[in-house]
């Protein structure tokens, strides 16, 4: 009979694995049952089973255990011995590791939750699968020369001319928003988040329809697709498709598509989408040839290839072929900046957004913030371990006197420093599972940390491997460094070299953490500043309810009724209605407004609000010159009240000559009858725009409802009665107006909030290595402050001996600190038009803290040796 | 009977050593199973079933019998204890017991 061999590999495999306890047996049936099985099924049968077998025999009681596997490995039998040492000397000295790996957890939990919020911010609008070609077109204004107005949304002609002109413009989408009120089967809710959308939008960005034809959606008048979620809102679990939605109660749009949730992370919000064709109805005009009609948002698809910088310089030659003519007369101009859509979010922040984006400077302060933390975190470790040497010395003494390389010995702080990075490192993904709910909170961000997603794994393998090498090498090699005769005899010193590095570090950590701090500083005085500036109007004690979508021809009849019987209440003091309200931006802004009697080139614009008689009263708005609208007057609507900002754009030279002039609005005539002096219409990040107020009795965006009420519950039950009773249809919205103006610094105060808690980490972090550092350094000179006390010294002078060192460098982290973070914190305020200026004790406050925190914690240990007893030092000599 | 308590497969395997008396170990056992009761068996399984009798104190084991065709390797011998004897016997009167005590059923 011809022997047939087992498949080698797989042979091999099981050499490897199975312990020598079990290998005997274990083979020798193997190879009996394999030519068994060649006789029976065949060769390459049995050669597979054989396989399968040496799999199966795999049982963890066969494997080789550890003390089997160093028999034939050195390097493994090392291995157990540097882990087991790891062990004992991490165990040993419980405080200092405890020091150690809280430090590193809290560095590596800061680093990787800053890491995945700025990733976050960074990858907005990723999803689009044709990203790099879609752009949006953002829109500059100037007025005699000076850059007056900022658009997300544009113009409504520019996105199809580009279309119309350009080959490489392979499509373009216009959108606009729908202030509604959608209604379906009395289900009536206010929809922001609603546009007109061109016909190609699913087209050009990749949102999957679940229901509906991408191609043909958005093409008929009065057809709307609708968001999954919105569909859930309005018809539950009935089928939405071909259902009418009633649209501000004057007309109904067809449901013929419905599409995904558009993703959080999208510079676009939009929950219904009408088609434009039914806009272009509405308004009567073709959109696409406006120049001048702002509030559109024009995105366009690029050809593959194209550079889009190229492609932008080409624009204005175009712009002056079209309406060259018409800008020179008026005396302004207009030009397009391409935004690449994966941009927008970071990087813009003009009129008319779809929602607040993202800061990039901030992100990028917290960018450096986390690798400073882990820096600091791994310099922490460095210091501690070095500090801790000479504690070790004896050690490496008698290793070395044993025989031990230097390279054996340097592999075993290798792996002490790598036992505690991953303890660390595991600690902190526990910690970000915990803590990511909160930080989400703080940053109003729905962040995911996927830890098995391949970036994540890789930064984290990252973390792992520096941080054992960066904090593990010195220390490493400055321990293995050591003369053993030297050490054994006592006579070692560390090295002066060793010590600069040492107060290096430390200066390092403090002048990081006294940046941070003094940055969380000027951030909370900035806006503490902006609470507490007098606006020069009362946003205190205001109820704005928004206006009614839904109205009747008898609309005028029922605000005046609504507003006389909320003012008969005792609580309520004046209802006013109005366009716009302080804290956000009038949504009229308008050009072409010249003197009359003046050039009309030299129009300029302006932002409008209009309001009844009562508005500038209700809000306590000083008029310096002229009178407010009077009811009496019936010329009153063809009268205009202008802010002192204005009176200087329009070049009067006092207030009572302004209240002489009249201008021209959009082809009427208004006479200037009162000016009010500039107050805060928005946060003060700007300085006061050019305002005009005009009459609007009736305008249905805002009522604002004056209270002085104890009992706000029931107010509110009040006005909502009356307003059910007047605007039936309509959903009572509301909001306090002062919320509604904090609300403009709500992303400066999560910034200032993200900024102070990593400052305090860091602070943290940096006073962990100062308590080691300063224990170690009380144990060194423990001899030499005996013999100080001995020969007289008290308890407060040797205190102050130790504690000089420290505050030595942290005067030094303070003198660096200062130019360093008043230059970064300077740039930051610059946004702000009112702004607080960058005084000394915006420094001497967190550096004062800053030491004393530091001396609180270095007391700990120079106490305790300044109090101990001297004989227990000196005895054993 | 705790502690006693046989499986089935166990206590095929174990009747198997009694049966080969001296000369049981992993292949001569997995033959003779699936050669009685048609059924087929891997050889891991029956090592590991080997294993936990043997714990258990049923079966007692030694090396020997290295031959060619197993590549020199010596063969795990197993053989049946006193108490493996004695609780293949408790339960084969547990059955008998039963088996006595149903009534006919004219099947």
């Amino acid at each position: 009979m011809k022997k047939h061999k087992p498949p080698v590999w797989a042979d091999m495999f099981l050499e490897w694995y199975c312990s020598k306890n079990y290998i005997e047996e274990v083979q020798g049936d193997l190879y009996e049952w394999f030519q068994l099985r060649v006789e029976k099924q065949g060769l390459w049968a049995a050669r597979l089973l054989y396989f399968l077998d040496v799999i199966r025999f795999m049982r963890s009681y066969r494997l080789k255990s550890i003390d089997e596997l160093s028999q034939n490995s050195n390097n493994i039998a090392m291995l157990h011995n540097y882990l087991m040492t790891s062990w004992r000397s991490l165990t040993k000295n419980k405080l200092f590791s405890i020091i150690n790996v809280s430090g590193l957890t809290v560095g590596i939990t800061a680093f990787l939750l800053l890491w995945t919020y700025v990733q976050h911010e960074q990858s907005y609008d990723e999803h689009l699968e044709n990203k790099e070609n879609i752009f949006r077109i953002q829109q500059d204004r100037y007025n005699l020369g000076e850059l007056t107005t900022q658009w997300a949304a544009g113009c409504g002609a520019i996105g199809k001319t580009l279309k119309d002109n350009f080959p490489e413009v392979e499509s373009f989408v216009i959108m606009t928003n729908s202030n509604a009120v959608l209604e379906y089967n009395e289900n009536a809710f206010r929809e922001d988040a609603t546009y007109y959308a061109s016909e190609d939008f699913f087209k050009v960005f990749s949102i999957k329809l679940i229901q509906g034809d991408p191609e043909t959606v958005l093409k008929e008048p009065y057809k709307a697709v609708i968001s999954a979620s919105a569909a859930k809102k309005y018809f539950g679990e009935e089928e939405p498709l071909g259902k009418m939605i009633e649209h501000n109660g004057n007309k109904e749009f067809e449901i013929v598509g419905v599409y995904e949730d558009l993703p959080k992370k999208s510079h676009m919000q939009a929950d219904v989408l009408y088609s434009f064709s039914t806009f272009v109805d509405l308004v009567d005009s073709e959109v696409t040839g406006e120049w001048n009609w702002d509030g559109f948002y024009n995105y366009i698809v690029l050809k593959e290839g194209t550079d889009y910088k190229d492609f932008e310089s080409k624009i204005p030659a175009l712009i002056e072929k079209e309406i060259g003519e018409n800008l020179t007369n008026s005396n302004s101009d207009v030009k397009f900046n391409l935004q690449p859509v994966t941009d927008i979010h970071l990087t813009s922040n003009y009129m008319m957004e779809f929602k607040p984006n993202g800061n990039a400077q901030a992100t990028n302060f917290l960018y450096i913030i986390a690798f400073f933390i882990i820096l600091i975190a791994w310099v922490n470790y460095i210091n501690l371990t070095t500090a801790k040497s000479m504690e070790r010395s004896k050690e490496v003494g008698i290793r070395k006197v044993m025989g031990s390389m230097r390279g054996q010995l340097v592999k075993q702080f290798l792996v002490e420093s790598f036992i505690l990075n991953l303890i660390s490192l595991l600690a902190s993904l526990l910690f970000i599972y915990l803590l990511l709910p909160y930080f989400n909170l703080l940053t109003g961000r729905e962040i995911a940390f996927e830890l098995f997603d391949s970036n994540i794994l890789l930064l984290i393998g990252g973390i792992l491997v520096l941080g054992t090498v960066l904090s593990g090498l010195y220390p490493a090699l400055v321990l293995s460094g050591f003369k053993p005769v030297a050490i054994l005899k006592g006579k070692l010193k560390n090295s002066s070299g060793g010590k600069t590095l040492r107060k290096g570090m430390v200066v390092f950590q403090f002048f990081t953490s006294l940046v941070l701090m003094v940055g969380t500083t000027t951030v909370f005085y900035q806006l503490n500043y902006m609470s507490n500036q007098d606006l020069g109007v009362d946003i205190n004690q205001t109820l704005v309810v928004r206006g009614p979508n839904v109205t009747d021809s008898l609309y005028s009849d029922k605000l005046n009724v609504f507003k006389h019987n909320l003012s008969a209440q005792s609580e309520i003091n004046v209802v006013t209605s109005s366009t716009s309200v302080p804290g956000s931006q009038p949504d009229w802004n308008a050009g072409g407004i010249y003197v009359i009697g003046e050039d009309p080139n030299k129009s300029q614009q302006y932002r409008i609000i209009g309001g009844d008689y009562e508005y500038l009263e209700a809000f306590d708005i000083e008029l310096v010159a002229g009178r407010n609208f009077e009811e009496a007057r019936t010329t009153d609507p063809n009268t205009v009240i202008i802010n002192e900002s204005s009176v200087e754009l329009m070049g009067f030279k006092s207030l009572d000559e302004a209240l002489t002039k009249e201008i021209q609005f959009w082809g009427d005539t208004f006479q200037i009858v009162g000016v009010v002096k500039n107050y805060h219409n928005e946060s003060l990040k700007k300085s006061f725009e050019p305002l005009i107020f005009r009459l609007i009795p009736n305008a249905s965006n805002f009522y604002s409802v004056k209270v002085t009420t104890d009992n706000m519950p029931r107010t509110i039950a009040i006005i909502e009665e009356e307003w059910k009773a007047q605007f039936p249809g309509n959903p009572f919205d509301f909001f306090f107006l002062d919320d509604h103006y904090q609300e403009q610094y709500k992303a400066d105060q999560q910034f200032g909030q993200v900024f102070g808690l990593f400052a305090g980490l860091a602070i943290f972090i940096a006073c962990l290595g100062l308590f080691g550092l300063a224990s170690y350094m009380a144990t060194q000179r423990y001899k030499e402050i005996s013999v100080r006390k001995v020969l007289g010294a008290t308890v407060g002078s040797v205190v102050t001996l130790l504690s000089k060192d420290f505050v030595i460098l942290i005067l030094i982290a303070i003198v660096l600190a200062i130019p360093v973070s008043w230059y970064v914190m300077d740039g930051w305020l610059a946004e702000f038009a009112y702004r607080i200026d960058m005084s000394w004790w915006l420094f001497a406050l967190p550096g004062i803290t800053l030491i004393i925190i530091a001396l609180a914690t270095v007391s700990f240990q120079t106490i305790k040796v300044g109090t101990s007893n001297p004989v227990d030092a000196l005895r054993s000599e | 009977m705790k502690g006693t308590y046989l499986g089935e497969f166990e206590e095929l395997v174990l009747l198997t050593v009694a049966v080969l008396n001296g000369e049981a170990y992993g292949i001569s056992i997995a033959e003779l199973i699936e050669q009685e009761s048609n059924r087929s068996v891997t050889i891991s399984t029956i090592h590991n079933v080997l294993y936990r009798l043997e714990d258990k104190g049923y079966v007692k084991s030694e090396l020997g019998g290295a031959t060619a065709e197993r590549g020199g390797r010596k063969k795990r011998l197993f053989s049946i204890t006193a108490t493996g004897h004695a609780v293949l016997n408790e339960s084969k009167q547990l059955r008998n017991k039963l088996w006595n005590s149903m009534p006919e059923l004219g099947f």
